[in-house]
């Protein structure tokens, strides 16, 4: 039976689509209402999720990690459903992020282009036999920035230096750092209209842009709306690019193992009995279950101080990409258990300019090399909680939310500006707002 | 829509700040040695050993082969394959055993203060230092507190809770004849108890509960059946999944197995396998078991002190005196005798289940000599606790041993030992009963018929 909530008032976010656990489960519930097969779908989704991979040919249903791979699960990176993090010097391991590759020039669909001897992502594994391709290091320099009151905020900026290369040089490589994002609200995402955004773009003033990236399903182009910078346009093909980048493993809409051009012994590896390695139900099974895993609820919003910052953040200009209220249509895939309701996400889905400081120096698609699609917010105040860390950003750096604030820049420049300028008080009121996301 | 520069300039400033980026740091990061790790734990519980171990030991990166066992043995027997360093296990049967006796592990050379030999009878020492006992695995209840709640039951400190009335209906039971885990449950029973009061106990039970060979979980996390006997392991597991359940640890308790850590005679690092190996085993590494989304019992009694009060101890259990069972009396045979008495008990399972209702119900109102008697018909068990030491019955149930492979070779070690296979519920447990044998269980079951028979009778004469 559902159990879905009406909306009463026009800044009333449907509480059934949020979960009120605010432990380190925070991120891991379902929406509420699903019917007993759709409870079903979303935990056999999440044995999916939590499947540890085994090498072909091995492995029964758990076969199919690598030739070359990450990590040898989906909830190695997105631990708990949550935030991923850098390492916090160079001699440990990237856990739970990754070091996308590309040389300069798109592939026939208007992707990056992949590198030649490494492919589309640094892979550190390998198989038995296979050697994982490098590492990446990643090492940290300080630097600090003034407020308008004289406050030095110390922030830090990543380097990542390529070692222990097992395919020769990878001179001219494109490279943009990223941590695993949560994975909670997605198919509430999803389920934004593209009018939507393309109506906040032409509103907003600043220079919103939706990504434009290829469909593999559909074999067109399409708007991206997952991703650091919204390159997939889907969900289920958001998953399935996870799935063979960082695990390995094959499904129906990416078939076959990614071996780059001087890899040989990625192409001589053994396959697994299953082909492709996951099959469209069992892919069927994680979307279901990404799609519904539910954003918190807020804590403390009617607090007087929660209250000032909120006002603060709109009236500073945060609130123009990071939108806090978004209407849905109904998911296009699940419209019984994700109907039309409003949402409180804190993006935009766009594609903004933030800058020099933040620039990967690699395009996607569409996206330059200074822009990112804003983040969704929402649990972002949970972090600390349930990933044991508050660090933000796309590669981490940040290690709070002032941090992160005052990374920004291009278009959001003025927002910074405005943060920047406000007194101590109001700083930590708009600080306690970010933390009852 | 705002105006993009051109991709062409974007692709230039692209590319020379990533090669700005890329190149001033590279000394920083030492070139560090792999250690590859065969595992079939969870990905969780390796990350968390990942991310110590590589901290306290930077010289070192960590490299997973992740197998199940079977997987794992077929691996290392082939020669062509690359050794790992170390294999570590997560339970139930000991692999490594196997492996050590047909050469595949070396010593494991590491100093091991505060690590104890032994809990009960389990020894967590391999024979020549060739592996050691890493986590262990608790027999429990697998609950769902909700359940309980809303059916008013009494919260199943102990197994004579499920014994009584209230859990007529509601408690599952693993088939001892097709599910290894239940054959055990026997052996904890009449231990902990006793061999008379324990088999009473399990008959009591057996009368409440629903007898299943798989898909015990589901019931419990349905609701259908408040309460599971089973390892803790699973309920440990199913935390993440559906709803919260509970795992309870009864006063009455054991260890049913271990999981175990090795190195390997062909380890390209040894020294790294050894660090490994240490950090495992060590007070910093063994706090990290139960923090995992699979948490698991550490095996360093200091390791307790460090998790607080609310996480369960089996050596302050075994020093109480909570965990009497000791898993030395688990041969084939054994299990197989213990199985069959079981299946007995429970041949007429509806009418079994129906005698005892009619027990409970006529002891609430009262009546006495007769019901008791019909009480201790049910509660009986046919044979003496010492009734493996009659030869002649122990020799019928021996299992037959495999023929040896043709032309000399030995078959592998664990496929030698079907019957120690699995200790997972639900997973076959492989019991045959030998020709010899039959007969003897036949007088068994014929007990069990007389005297619930006689419980009939008994019960229909007071019209309870």
């Amino acid at each position: 039976m559902r159990r879905f909530v009406p909306v009463v008032a026009a800044l009333l976010v449907t509480s059934a689509a949020h979960a009120e656990d605010f432990s380190r489960e925070a991120f891991g519930l379902p929406v509420a209402g699903l019917t007993e097969s759709g409870e079903d779908a979303f935990y056999r989704g999440r044995v999916e999720f939590m499947r540890s991979w085994a090498f072909p040919p091995q492995g029964g249903d758990n076969s199919g990690l690598g030739p070359l791979f990450n990590r040898i699960a989906c909830v190695a990176c997105h631990e708990k459903e949550g935030r991923g993090r850098p390492p916090d010097g160079p001699n440990e391991r990237m856990l739970s992020m990754l070091v996308r590759l590309s040389i300069p020039g798109d592939d026939p669909h208007g992707a990056p282009k992949p590198h030649p001897a490494y492919g589309g992502q640094l892979n550190e594994e390998g198989a038995p036999g296979v050697p994982g391709e490098g590492r990446a290091a990643m090492s940290w320099e300080d630097t600090s920035v003034r407020l308008g009151d004289g406050t030095v905020v110390p922030l830090r900026k990543p380097h990542v230096d390529f070692v222990e290369l097992a395919y020769g040089p990878i001179d001219g490589v494109l490279f943009s750092p990223r941590v695993a994002p949560g994975i909670y609200g997605d198919g509430l995402l999803e389920a934004v209209p593209v009018a939507t955004l393309e109506k906040i773009a032409a509103a907003q003033g600043v220079h919103g842009a939706l990504n434009e990236v290829f469909e593999v399903a559909a074999g067109t182009m399409a708007p991206g709306r997952f991703g650091w910078k919204a390159s997939s346009p889907t969900l289920k093909q958001q998953i399935a690019e996870a799935f063979l980048g960082d695990l390995g493993v094959t499904t129906p809409l990416f078939p076959e193992a990614q071996c780059a051009e001087a890899q040989q012994a990625c192409r001589d590896a053994p396959k697994s009995l299953n082909q492709p390695e996951v099959s469209a139900e069992r892919l069927a099974d994680i979307d279901f279950y990404n799609a519904h895993l539910a954003p918190p609820t807020r804590r403390n919003a009617d607090d007087p101080q929660v209250k000032r910052g909120e006002m603060l953040f709109a009236s500073i200009g945060c609130a123009v990409c990071h939108v806090p209220r978004l209407e849905t249509a109904a998911h296009p895939r699940y419209p019984a258990s994700l109907p039309a309701q409003t949402i409180a996400p804190y993006t935009d889905l766009l594609l903004h300019d933030m800058g020099e400081g933040l620039a990967d120096h690699r395009p996607d698609f569409k996206a330059t090399c200074r822009q990112w699609r804003t983040p969704p917010l929402w649990g972002l105040g949970l972090v600390p909680v349930v990933n044991e860390h508050s660090l933000l950003l796309h590669d981490g750096r940040a290690r709070n939310f002032e941090e992160a604030v005052l990374w920004h820049g291009g278009e959001a420049e003025a927002a910074k500006g405005g943060y920047a300028a406000l007194s101590k008080d109001a700083r930590e009121a708009l600080l306690a707002f970010l933390r009852s996301l | 829509m705002v105006s993009s520069p051109s991709r062409r300039r974007f692709l230039e400033s692209c590319a020379a700040g990533a090669l700005a980026g890329a190149l001033p740091h590279a000394a920083q990061a030492a070139v560090r040695q792999p250690v590859t790790v065969l595992t079939n734990h969870n990905d969780d519980t390796l990350s968390l050993f990942e991310k110590g171990f590589e901290k306290a030991n930077p010289q070192y990166r960590l490299k997973f082969v992740w197998f199940m066992p079977p997987d794992a043995m077929k691996y290392l027997r082939e020669p062509a394959n690359a050794s790992p360093d170390v294999w570590w296990q997560a339970a139930p049967h000991n692999h490594l055993a196997d492996m050590a006796k047909d050469g595949f592990l070396q010593p494991l050379g590491i100093a091991k203060d505060g690590l104890p030999a032994s809990i009960g009878a389990l020894s967590l020492e391999g024979a020549n230092d060739l592996y050691h006992a890493s986590q262990l695995t608790a027999f429990s209840f697998f609950v769902n507190s909700k359940a309980i709640r809303e059916q008013g039951l009494p919260w199943p400190e102990d197994w004579p809770v499920l014994a009584g009335p209230a859990y007529a209906g509601r408690i599952a039971l693993s088939d001892p004849w097709t599910v290894r885990f239940g054959s055990q449950l026997l052996s904890v029973a009449t231990q902990s108890f006793g061999w008379e009061q324990g088999w009473a106990l399990l008959s009591a039970i057996a009368g409440n509960a629903v007898i299943m060979s798989n898909g015990l979980r589901d019931e419990v996390i349905s609701g259908h059946q408040p309460v599971a006997l089973h390892i803790d392991t699973v309920p440990n597991a199913e935390q993440r999944f559906r709803q919260r359940m509970e795992r309870v640890y009864p006063k009455h308790g054991a260890i049913v197995n271990a999981g175990y850590i090795g190195l390997l005679k062909k380890a390209p690092n040894l020294d790294g396998a050894r660090a490994f190996a240490a950090y495992v085993l060590s007070a910093e590494g063994q706090v990290l078991l139960p923090k995992s989304d699979l948490p698991r019992l550490p095996i360093r009694p200091d390791a307790y002190a460090a998790l607080g009060k609310e996480q369960f101890d089996p050596f302050a259990a075994q020093a109480a005196g909570q965990f009497v069972y000791q898993p030395t009396d688990e041969a084939p045979g054994r299990s197989t005798a213990l199985a069959a008495l079981f299946a007995g008990l429970i041949q007429d399972k509806p009418q079994f289940s129906k005698l005892w209702a009619r027990v409970h119900a006529a002891e609430t109102v009262g009546r006495a000599a007769d019901v008791a008697e019909a009480r201790r018909l049910l509660e009986t068990i046919p044979v003496a606790k010492d009734f493996w030491k009659d030869e002649t019955l122990s020799s019928a149930f021996k299992p037959p041993r495999r023929p040896a492979a043709e032309g000399g070779a030995q078959p592998p070690a664990a496929e030698a030992r079907p019957q120690q296979a699995q200790v997972i519920p639900g997973q076959p447990n492989g019991l045959t009963l030998p020709e010899p044998a039959k007969p003897i269980v036949e007088s068994w079951r014929a007990a069990f018929r007389d005297n619930q028979t006689r419980a009939a009778t008994l019960l229909d004469a007071v019209k309870a």
